[in-house]
């Protein structure tokens, strides 16, 4: 076997996947290696993908070329779209993935992708040779060269798995954790730090009462992940609702002590998102319930995920905690809930292209940047496996911005603000939330996925003919109608008609109007591609506030104009904080809109900034 | 940071005792050099103020030294204050003597603008410290205050926190959909509307800033000969201080500025008008006009010794404008009229008169509820202003994600004020206040 190699991803989860995959669709030799093939796109936690602003990256993967959408949709049982009465910029696409089919689909898929090789193996030391990445050496002695290295190390560095009194060094679900690979990284001079995250307990089907549980049905009607997903997906899985009770909170109080989280066992840090029951508990004493959902783990299989159980509590505790739940008092616990702690890097080393500062060619994705979930990690894989490609033909590096998707704000927040917990996308986090919506994510971004290589011909083409019918639809909004016209659909909703025409666009833009009154007035609206047809009517709607966001980032962008660069002296410039300084000369920003994100920087010293700016004739309008 | 001092009082004024103050990393290395006292260096404890020597190559100074450990301190850096004799002489000597052991001067504000960047009080708070400096009246002591100690920053945190509790309950609902069904988001409405109105509160005090930045201008106008030269000696002659007038855009006519009750009041000119000769008399009704219209109150003086046609004349020039009737010579009254009786030749009811400008002038109102003066903090308002009536514009038509926007907005102009970082914060919001997450 050729052991010589263009790129090396190291772990084969979200992150990985996409990394790999980007590299060898642009034409690299690329190795994927993971500990075990069994766990390649392997989901952990819960058996979901999408949901709030994580649906959004997954549209973004998908739009720039990515894997996770069109796997996501052929193993989805169950869509839903959250968000329905918060407005089109928070919709929210979210499927139950049967987890099994993720896992072969995924597997496929990569065993089937050209320029790629995948591989069973453990690294154990990352080569490096003045200041430049050389290859990888793997646990039975094995060395694979490289010019590039993506690290997608997920949890699996240095993992320990922690249920009440009980430890073991493992990865996540029994699956081995890589124990040397960490030293070689300190050893390259990468700050490490640890991390915590968790997982709840699943439950045996045919033990659960659902008669008590309030049935979640998926929606009809919605749109998939992927632009290349043609018709329907899978829609025929139900989750279960049921509640925490007072009896619950009284178990889990009485047996904090021995909660690793609260006795001191676990000192990495926790996600505030993703809490523990325990730390719900102990956080909002006040409440008197907590949501559980039970959703399945696969289509056909008989284990349920207990979603809101999150727990590390001691294997007794959580038998006689789940017990006190209407419809689980007689729940076979098939795996125990745990907490598991990991190393990551600290996001002082990340570059907005997601490589590592000092290392030439090495780069990272996923959990190891300190963030959480599937999707963040299948977004920054994709950037950081470009960013490797483009690293390998001496080409411009590809960021995106913050009012570009999600997965640019991400990235943004992780390099700039960085993070003291699992970072986890949020729809409050993208401030150009207005303009980042999941139904524009292929208008934002084909274009780009297309430039850098990824789109190939049937995904463009596709897009292509989808803009011209979007162009059609409001060239037919135009058409004017008379009042006759208007009538019957008008009066029926108490809405004054209009004086002399009105066009289908102004029947749009009027808040008590919408796409059924339209189509009431020209039925020929049915014949139109209806997903289009409600983008085109949130545009419409939405036009004077997607100005206001336009307008920030015109603000925005004569800040960026401000150039600071690489080369910047903090140390030259009177009045600006010791704190604030250490800080500027670590991240070293590109101008000052970056400069102003930065955690540690307050805007008194974006505004000692901007004076010596001015000061030094610096800037570059 | 590298270590500044000045001297902290007035260096114009000969005063009892003067104050230097020094600031940064060597404040402490700086005092060992040059005082001494009975305690010695490594014995003195932070904020008690010793008695002391300063001694200098050829003269030493009783002096007091206290030391503040940062951060502790006005600047939050190590900062050193000495207390030395007020003289010119002797102040400098001691500054000097400082600047040669590992300080260097101050400029302007350097302070204040560290206290600022320390994180010791908010960019509104230092502002007022700004005020302070150059403040004149007492109004505008009393205002600079209020923005010194915070007060206007408390009043915007109340607002920005209210708006921010409405951020993070809407946030929360579209980034926790499922587990957030019972909160309400209905009585944001009520808290948006609340803050708009108190936001344009404060921008309506900023209406009043010119009279307490630059003083109300008053023009005093009636015949020839009604007594507004002796009105206004009146007026002067009182155990008040006369005022300089600033330079500005009254200057030219400005005649004698006047500190009545905290505000400063400027009698505009209108002299000419006693001249006799149509031509000249008609420049003088011409400039009483002007200052009448220009004037934030205006004083009629009538005659009560005489009948004049002119008088009605020169009435007709108040019409619309806020004015104080007076009617003057009441010791010699032959024809009673309308206003506030005096005699300004003996001063009598004078008081009652400027009590009537200053009501007016709003004076209490400007007094008791302070004035928002700098500009920048009326620009940041006004945008703020927008946002919330955007906001409330339609809002039962819109969705959270557009409601959204406005907030994020409105927040970041007020942020603007004390300096915030907004994304952040409103996560952080959304956790202390809600139990969400999966």
């Amino acid at each position: 076997m050729r052991k010589d190699f263009e790129a090396i991803v190291i772990g084969g989860g979200h992150a990985g996947i996409e990394a790999a995959a980007a590299l060898a669709r642009k034409g690299h030799r690329t190795l994927i290696m993971t500990t075990s093939l069994n766990a390649i796109g392997f989901m952990p936690c819960n058996p979901n993908i999408g949901g709030t602003a994580k649906g959004h990256i997954v549209k973004e993967v998908d739009a720039l070329g990515g894997v996770m959408g069109y796997i996501a949709d052929k193993a989805t049982i169950q869509t839903r779209m959250l968000n329905l009465g918060n407005g089109a910029a928070v919709h929210s696409l979210r499927n139950q993935v049967d987890k099994d089919r993720y896992h072969a689909l995924m597997k496929a898929e990569l065993e089937k992708m050209k320029n790629l090789s995948v591989l069973e193996a453990e690294a154990v030391e990352l080569v490096t040779d003045e200041g430049r990445v050389k290859g990888i050496k793997t646990a039975i002695g094995d060395y694979y060269t490289a010019s590039a290295v993506v690290l997608c190390t997920g949890v699996y560095l240095k993992s320990r798995i922690i249920t009440g009194e009980y430890i073991k060094e493992s990865g996540p679900s029994g699956y081995a954790g890589a124990y040397k690979f960490s030293d070689s990284l300190l050893k390259a001079g990468l700050p490490l730090r640890r991390f915590k995250t968790g997982t709840p307990m699943r439950v045996r089907s045919d033990t659960v009462d659902y008669s008590v549980m309030t049935p979640q049905y998926g929606d009809e009607g919605i749109y998939p992940f992927s632009e290349l997903t043609d018709g329907k997906v899978r829609n025929d899985a139900v989750c279960f609702l049921t509640y925490t009770n007072e009896k619950t909170h009284e178990i889990i109080l009485q047996n904090l002590d021995r909660s690793p989280l609260f006795n001191g066992e676990i000192k990495g840090t926790g996600p505030r998102y993703c809490p523990s029951i325990e730390d719900k508990i102990v956080k909002f004493r006040d409440k008197d319930r907590h949501q559980i959902f039970i959703e399945p783990e696969a289509a056909d299989g008989g284990e349920m995920y207990v979603q809101g159980l999150s727990t590390s509590l001691p294997f007794d505790v959580q038998e006689k905690m789940i017990a006190t739940v209407p419809g689980l008092e007689k729940a076979e616990i098939m795996r125990y809930g745990y907490a598991i702690e990991y190393d990551c890097l600290k996001t002082e080393v990340l570059l907005p292209t997601l490589a590592i500062k000092g290392i030439k060619g090495l780069f990272a994705a996923g959990q190891i940047n300190g963030s959480s979930g599937y999707e963040e990690a299948a977004g920054q894989g994709l950037v950081a496996g470009v960013n490797a490609a483009l690293f390998l033909e001496n080409a411009e590096p590809f960021v995106l911005r913050r009012d570009e998707a999600y997965i640019g704000v991400l990235i943004d927040d992780l390099v700039n603000k960085g993070t003291e917990e699992p970072y986890r996308m949020m729809t409050s986090r993208a401030e150009y939330r207005l303009l980042l919506r999941q139904d524009n994510a292929d208008f934002r971004l084909t274009e780009k996925g297309r430039k850098i290589g990824l789109v190939d011909d049937i995904r463009y083409e596709k897009f292509l003919a989808k803009k011209a019918e979007k162009e059609r639809i409001f060239e037919l909004l135009k058409k004017r109608y008379s009042p006759e016209n208007c009538r019957r659909a008008f009066e029926k909703r108490n809405e004054p008609l209009p004086k002399s025409g009105i066009s289908g666009e102004e029947i749009l833009r009027r808040s008590t109007l919408d796409i059924a009154t339209l189509t009431e007035v020209d039925p020929s609206f049915k014949e139109v591609d209806p997903f289009l047809l409600a983008q085109a009517e949130t545009e419409i709607k939405y036009a004077g506030y997607i100005k206001k966001q336009e307008q920030s980032i015109k603000e925005m962008r004569k800040m960026e104009s401000r150039i600071l660069g690489e080369n910047f002296d903090y140390s030259a410039v009177e009045g600006l904080r010791i704190e604030a300084r250490q800080k500027l000369s670590a991240v070293r920003p590109l101008d000052l809109a970056q400069a102003a994100r930065i955690s540690g920087v307050n805007p008194a010293d974006v505004v000692v900034l901007m004076v010596h700016l001015q000061k030094h004739g610096k800037k570059n309008d | 940071m590298d270590t500044i001092a000045a001297i902290a009082t007035n260096p114009l004024f000969s005063a009892g005792i003067s104050i230097i103050r020094i600031s940064g990393d060597n404040a402490e290395s700086v005092i060992d050099k040059i005082f001494s006292c009975s305690a010695a260096p490594q014995e003195r404890k932070p904020n008690v103020m010793y008695l002391g020597t300063v001694k200098g190559k050829n003269f030493s100074e009783k002096a007091f030294c206290v030391f503040y450990k940062a951060p502790k301190s006005y600047t939050g850096e190590d900062v050193a204050e000495i207390h030395c004799h007020g003289g010119r002489g002797v102040t400098t000597a001691v500054l000097n003597l400082i600047l040669e052991n590992g300080a260097r001067l101050a400029e302007a504000g350097e302070f204040t603008k560290r206290a600022f960047l320390n994180g010791k009080m908010s960019l509104s708070e230092a502002e007022g410290v700004a005020e302070m400096i150059n403040a004149e009246t007492e109004g505008q002591v009393k205002n600079a205050y209020r923005l010194m100690s915070g007060e206007l920053n408390t009043l915007l945190e109340k607002i920005y926190s209210d708006l921010t509790y409405c951020a993070a309950l809407s946030e929360a609902k579209m980034d926790y959909p499922e587990e957030t069904e019972d909160e309400d988001i209905g009585a944001c409405k009520q808290i948006i509307a609340k803050a708009l109105s108190e936001v344009r509160d404060l921008l309506k005090s900023s209406a009043n800033r010119k009279i307490l930045q630059n003083g109300a201008d008053i023009a005093i106008i009636g015949i020839p000969n009604a007594g507004k030269s002796s009105f206004l000696n009146a007026v002067c002659k009182e155990d008040r201080a006369i005022v300089t007038a600033l330079a500005g855009t009254t200057r030219d006519v400005v005649k004698e500025s006047v500190e009545v009750g905290g505000i400063k009041l400027n009698f505009l000119d209108t002299a000419g008008i006693r001249e006799s000769g149509d031509e000249i008399e008609k420049i003088g009704i011409e400039r009483s006009r002007k200052a009448a219209a220009n004037a934030d109150v205006v004083i009629f003086i009538t005659d009560a010794t005489v009948e004049s046609e002119k008088e009605e004349e020169i009435a007709k020039l108040t019409e619309g404008r806020p004015t104080v009737k007076v009617c003057n010579k009441t010791d010699e009254e032959k024809y009673p009229k309308e206003g506030i009786r005096i005699c300004a030749k003996t001063g009598e009811n004078v008081d009652k008169v400027l009590e009537e400008v200053l009501k007016k002038v709003k004076s209490d109102e400007i007094k008791t509820n302070g004035v928002i003066t700098v500009e920048r903090h009326i620009s940041a308002l006004r945008e703020c202003e927008k946002h919330l009536a955007d906001c409330l514009d339609g809002y039962e038509t819109k969705t959270p994600d557009l409601i959204a926007v406005d907030l994020y907005q409105a927040r970041k102009a007020l942020g603007k004020i004390g300096g915030k970082d907004v994304p952040e914060e409103t996560v952080n919001e959304i956790f202390s206040r809600f139990c969400v997450g999966k």
